[in-house]
């Protein structure tokens, strides 16, 4: 166990920990310019390329996005080093050819018919390192590149700037009923049945099965996962699974709630409480109306606020549960040494931003958006993130998923825990929206 | 033999390899395959392709999964404060009236 202050820049918790910070503090300094993002594009792929305004070219982003592949490799190099963790020779020229990985699959993502599907880089990403690491093989300089927690983990802190706790009060009481009192249960639901009914043997695909189901899809199941040190194939798994119903959900939530004639808000509320991914909430909110599309998205947005909180408690419950001897008791250091460390920094940089940050920009919001977290926070976060599933994909192997499948036990999982969270979230919602507070909006 | 054998090994490797290569050819024919499909543009007809419709009639991404990525999220926000607005607004007037009656 490494344990005292070596801790502090041995432990790689702790260096996703320092880089996300860095790069806040960089931001909110504005000493790092707008990062690059591969743009929009439609029918010629080279406009995701460009930089477009007014349907005027300004600027190609090829010398910024090469900057950027030298930057990241640096600073991720610089753990690297100092943790020993590989050659850094090794791990650079890796680094780099993940981040070729991870440009062409945000390239692909950000097809426009593809965007309207729904399927977010996180799929093709994956998609991109499975087709290697299960056909010709991942050679290992480029395995050496693929550090996939390191990657999440900074992610993760860098997303926590963009949770402000003061959203959780955008809809008011309604809002919060349907978001933040069926999420936990369903997340304990699906946790109770899978272990004691299904007899999962697998408990972190089950907590990630959970959160991704209640919480917020894709970006919950990476909290989870990161939070229970879960293997990568779990996340996989999750993502995979999560990803197909988010489609499904998406083209018939919209339309059974139309057959039936639910009034509209009811609908909204339902949805956003359910379908997992907030794009995804978005279309199918916009089906019913304007105003459905406003509040599927905000309830969406609220649940979404219990990231951290959920993966905190996570990190809790399996240090002292389930990672641990069976009849002791760990105690207080003991939890504190196991205790995922870049959980702090997600949270911390979400109560930074929420109590320091905002308020000192008189609160409004809009200003640390534009110029901190959009243009370089929140573009990191994504890069970081399509780094990590580039490296998933890398990493495993189409047998490695098939033996961790039980017989179908986590897709029954996934089909029981929505169906339970679509009748309470539905319940839910009608209570706080059609009965306690009928005219809340 | 043991030349022989050296001979077999090398061919098993060859063929070992060009196995992985067809394989992955084989798998990146696919995937473009899926890629072309989903940029085509193409939407299922009936009610299955309603919502895919949708989207492209009124450019909307389905892709984000966290709210920070959505990019019209603040606007969101901000209609959902003048409906909780203009609800209240109502509330106050049937109360208003509601007293006036009684």
């Amino acid at each position: 166990m490494k344990n005292g202050f070596n801790a502090l820049w041995k432990e790689e918790d702790w260096w996703a920990v320092w880089i996300g910070f860095a790069i806040i503090i960089a931001a909110l300094m504005q000493w790092v310019p707008a990062v690059p993002k591969i743009g929009k594009w439609t029918d010629d792929p080279m406009t995701a390329f460009q930089v477009i305004k007014d349907g005027v070219v300004l600027s190609e982003i090829w010398i910024p996005l090469i900057i950027l592949m030298l930057a990241l490799a640096t600073l991720t190099s610089i753990a690297i080093a100092i943790m020993k963790s590989e050659k850094l020779g090794k791990y650079f020229l890796g680094f780099i050819a993940i981040f070729i990985l991870a440009t062409v699959s945000y390239w692909i993502a950000n097809q426009m018919n593809i965007k309207y599907w729904g399927l977010s880089y996180a799929m093709w990403a994956l998609l991109v390192g499975l087709l290697i690491s299960n056909t010709i093989g991942t050679p290992d300089w480029l395995r050496t590149g693929a550090k996939t927690e390191l990657f999440i983990k900074i992610g993760l802190v860098l997303m926590g700037a963009e949770i402000l706790f003061k959203k959780i009060l955008s809809l008011g009481i309604p809002g919060l009923m349907v978001a933040w009192i069926v999420t936990p249960i369903v997340v304990i639901f699906m946790y109770i049945f899978a272990v004691k009914y299904l007899k999962m043997k697998n408990k972190a695909l089950a907590i990630i099965i959970a959160a991704a189901t209640s919480v917020c899809g894709v970006s919950a199941a990476i909290a989870a996962a990161a939070a229970c040190c879960a293997k990568k194939e779990d996340l996989t798994l999750a993502v995979g699974m999560t990803l197909i119903f988010t489609v499904l959900m998406m083209f018939f939530m919209p339309l059974a709630i139309q057959f039936v004639g639910m009034n509209d808000i009811l609908g909204a509320a339902w949805m956003g409480g359910t379908i997992d991914s907030t794009g995804a909430v978005v279309a199918a909110g916009s089906m019913l109306g304007p105003d459905a599309e406003k509040v599927a998205a905000v309830v969406k947005m609220i649940q979404n606020v219990l990231i951290g909180v959920m993966a905190f408690f996570i990190a809790i419950y399996w240090v002292t549960k389930v990672d641990c001897e069976p009849d002791h008791k760990p105690n207080l250091m003991e939890i504190w040494y196991r205790f995922p460390k870049f959980v702090l920094g997600f949270v911390g940089a979400s109560l930074l931003f929420s109590f320091v940050v905002v308020p000192a920009m008189q609160g409004d919001f809009k200003i640390v958006e534009s110029t901190v977290i959009n243009p370089i926070t929140k573009t990191l976060r994504g890069w970081f993130f399509c780094l990590a599933f580039a490296s998933i994909g890398l990493e495993s192997n189409f047998k490695d998923l098939a033996g961790r499948m039980e017989g179908g036990k986590p897709m029954v999982l996934y089909v029981v825990g929505q169906s339970f969270n679509l009748v309470l979230t539905l319940l839910v919602a009608w209570l706080a929206f059609m009965v306690i507070f009928p005219n809340a909006v | 033999m043991r030349f022989k054998d050296r001979n077999k090994k090398q061919a098993d490797y060859k063929s070992a390899i060009q196995q992985r290569w067809l394989k992955f050819i084989f798998g990146l024919i696919i995937l473009t395959g899926m890629i072309c499909f989903f940029s085509s543009g193409y939407a299922p007809p009936g009610n299955f392709g309603q919502v895919l419709r949708h989207n492209q009639e009124y450019n909307i991404d389905a892709s984000p999964f966290f709210f920070g990525d959505v990019e019209n999220m603040s606007e969101y926000e901000e209609g959902v404060k003048q409906m909780r607005k203009k609800a209240d607004e109502a509330n106050r007037i049937e109360k208003t009236n509601y007293l006036e009656v009684q």
